[in-house]
């Protein structure tokens, strides 16, 4: 509250109008004058006039010559504004993925990343093709050279995919909830696990607490899956990116995951 | 001359954004229901407002699926909690900026990569140590007693100055260790101090790292363990020494580290 109450004054002003953040946003480009921009939006000429004066009153923007361009603190401002946008770009243009799931896996430090996502997308289920998700997840991990993944839950095809991976060299690292640890270690084939971790691709590691996410990051893709709130998983969406900033988004919660999870020791 | 589609996209998705951000009240009621849930008469008495502007706005939040009512009580929705963590991110992002205006609008900002003030909400604890007339000295000597208690140094240095110099080998002596990232310029008139010799003999020992880049540095950051600081040069290309941004917390030092991790990719080792 202590924060809005410094800034909230200035983001209303500069959000009250659609035009001004126009102005703000086309003079990223570099300096423009009234005529350019008004060209450039379809507004006229006497609104973009009367608001970039206003944003020249508050320290946004400055004339130099017959040219109008950002101060820093525009700069500063629009940027900023443009991640912010992002963000809820990601959480808007995604909504039935976020709503009414439970997020509590991700941490403020992860929801702080959340613009990484931006241009994500959903994978969802249809009457027309009710494993759609599955069938995405499984095409995937086909192509992938390397794979960190985090199972919460089990699904029988996944300890074979996971088994044929290991048998080809790929690289891959998973964490599963303990319940399912010993199922999963069974499926791939205990003979097929040792093999892989004595040749150095293959790890597993087990979380004692709830895991609430699925995540599988590759180098060319990062995806996501929730719980729903009633507990249950929601095999029907996944949320998916092959943007470097949404795969290194991805590799933090592993991280964190795989700093906190028990190594596990075959005898 | 432009790429109308580009602009376009550019501000299209400012909709939701200036939904959320051209009332008070709309942030006001997210901010407040991301501590607990809350029914109109709780509403009514933190925020001080008429029933009529705080159902308007509650209303307004249920329709884009951010809020849930139950039973007379308000609480966010999972998307309404991504929001409301977003916002606060915003705030705190502005927040350093926000403070002291004048500071960011007479420096120069062209040493900040775009990509450092996304992160700027790591800021929020920092202070502008600044001189004033009972003392013009004020943040140099502030900045000499900081760095004689460092400990292990990471400094970009865009200025040559003997005080800075006898403080990091008297560290260094301690046991301390430097990385430094410095210009063609600075670097040449360290190769012709007294106190060069001294840094080929500790980069010996390993404990010194110089490198340089090949642009002009407009920043002067030091990150020790404990604090990270950020002196800036006037828009007219004099380096203010009446000024400078402290931060004494792990996430101002997380930032600094960042910055001096874009300009270190950039440069190269010379000691």
């Amino acid at each position: 509250m202590y924060y809005f109450s410094i800034v909230g004054d200035e983001l209303k002003f500069l959000n009250n109008s659609d035009i001004r953040i126009k102005v703000l946003v086309d003079l990223l480009n570099g300096p423009l004058k009234i005529r350019d921009i008004a060209k450039k939006s379809l507004l006229s000429y006497s609104s973009i006039s009367s608001n970039i004066h206003k944003l020249c009153d508050e320290g946004y923007v400055e004339k130099i010559h017959n040219s109008f361009q950002l101060t820093n603190l525009g700069f500063i401002y629009i940027t900023i504004l443009m991640d912010f946008r992002d963000v809820i770009s990601a959480i808007t243009s995604n909504s039935d993925f976020w709503l009414d799931h439970d997020i509590s896996a991700l941490s403020k430090k992860d929801l702080n990343k959340l613009s990484s996502l931006e241009g994500s997308e959903l994978i969802r289920c249809n009457s027309m093709d009710i494993y759609k998700t599955h069938k995405e997840f499984k095409r995937l991990f086909k192509n992938s050279k390397n794979l960190k993944v985090i199972f919460p839950y089990l699904h029988p095809e996944y300890p074979k995919l996971i088994r044929r991976l290991i048998l080809k060299g790929i690289k891959v690292d998973l964490i599963v909830s303990k319940d399912i640890l010993d199922s999963f270690l069974k499926d791939i084939g205990k003979d097929v696990v040792k093999k892989g971790i004595y040749e150095g691709n293959f790890s597993i590691k087990y979380f004692t607490e709830d895991i609430k996410i699925a995540l599988a990051i590759s180098n060319e893709f990062v995806s996501l899956g929730l719980f729903r709130l009633d507990g249950t998983y929601d095999q029907n969406r996944l949320l998916l990116s092959n943007k470097q900033k949404a795969i290194n988004w991805g590799l933090t919660i592993f991280d964190y995951y795989d700093v906190n999870a028990f190594s596990l020791i075959l005898d | 001359m432009f790429n109308e589609e580009d602009s376009l996209n550019k501000y299209n998705d400012f909709l939701t954004v200036r939904f959320l951000l051209a009332s008070k009240m709309r942030p006001l009621l997210l901010l407040l229901l991301s501590d607990s849930d809350y029914d109109l008469n709780a509403f009514r008495e933190e925020l001080d407002k008429p029933s009529a502007s705080i159902l308007h706005g509650l209303k307004e939040l249920e329709r884009i699926n951010l809020i849930n009512k139950n039973f007379k009580r308000y609480s966010l929705s999972s998307k309404g909690i991504l929001c409301s963590a977003s916002l606060k991110k915003l705030f705190k992002d502005l927040y350093v900026f926000e403070i002291n205006r004048d500071f960011w609008l007479n420096h120069s900002i062209e040493s900040i990569p775009h990509e450092s003030f996304k992160n700027t909400y790591l800021l929020k604890d920092s202070i502008f140590v600044e001189s004033d007339e009972h003392n013009l000295s004020k943040s140099f000597t502030k900045y000499l007693d900081l760095l004689s208690n460092c400990g292990n140094m990471e400094i970009i240095l865009p200025i040559f100055l003997e005080e800075h110099l006898e403080i990091i080998l008297e560290n260094l002596e301690n046991g301390d260790n430097l990385l430094l990232i410095t210009n063609d310029d600075v670097l040449s008139s360290l190769k012709k101090s007294k106190y060069y010799a001294d840094l080929v003999d500790f980069s010996k020992r390993g404990q010194v790292i110089i490198r340089k880049v090949d642009y002009d540095l407009k920043i002067f950051l030091t990150i020790c363990e404990d604090f990270m600081s950020l002196s800036l040069f006037f828009k007219d290309g004099l380096f203010d020494n009446s000024c400078f941004i402290l931060n004494e917390y792990p996430d101002g030092i997380e930032w600094a580290k960042t910055l001096f991790k874009s300009h270190f990719e950039k440069s190269i080792r010379v000691l």
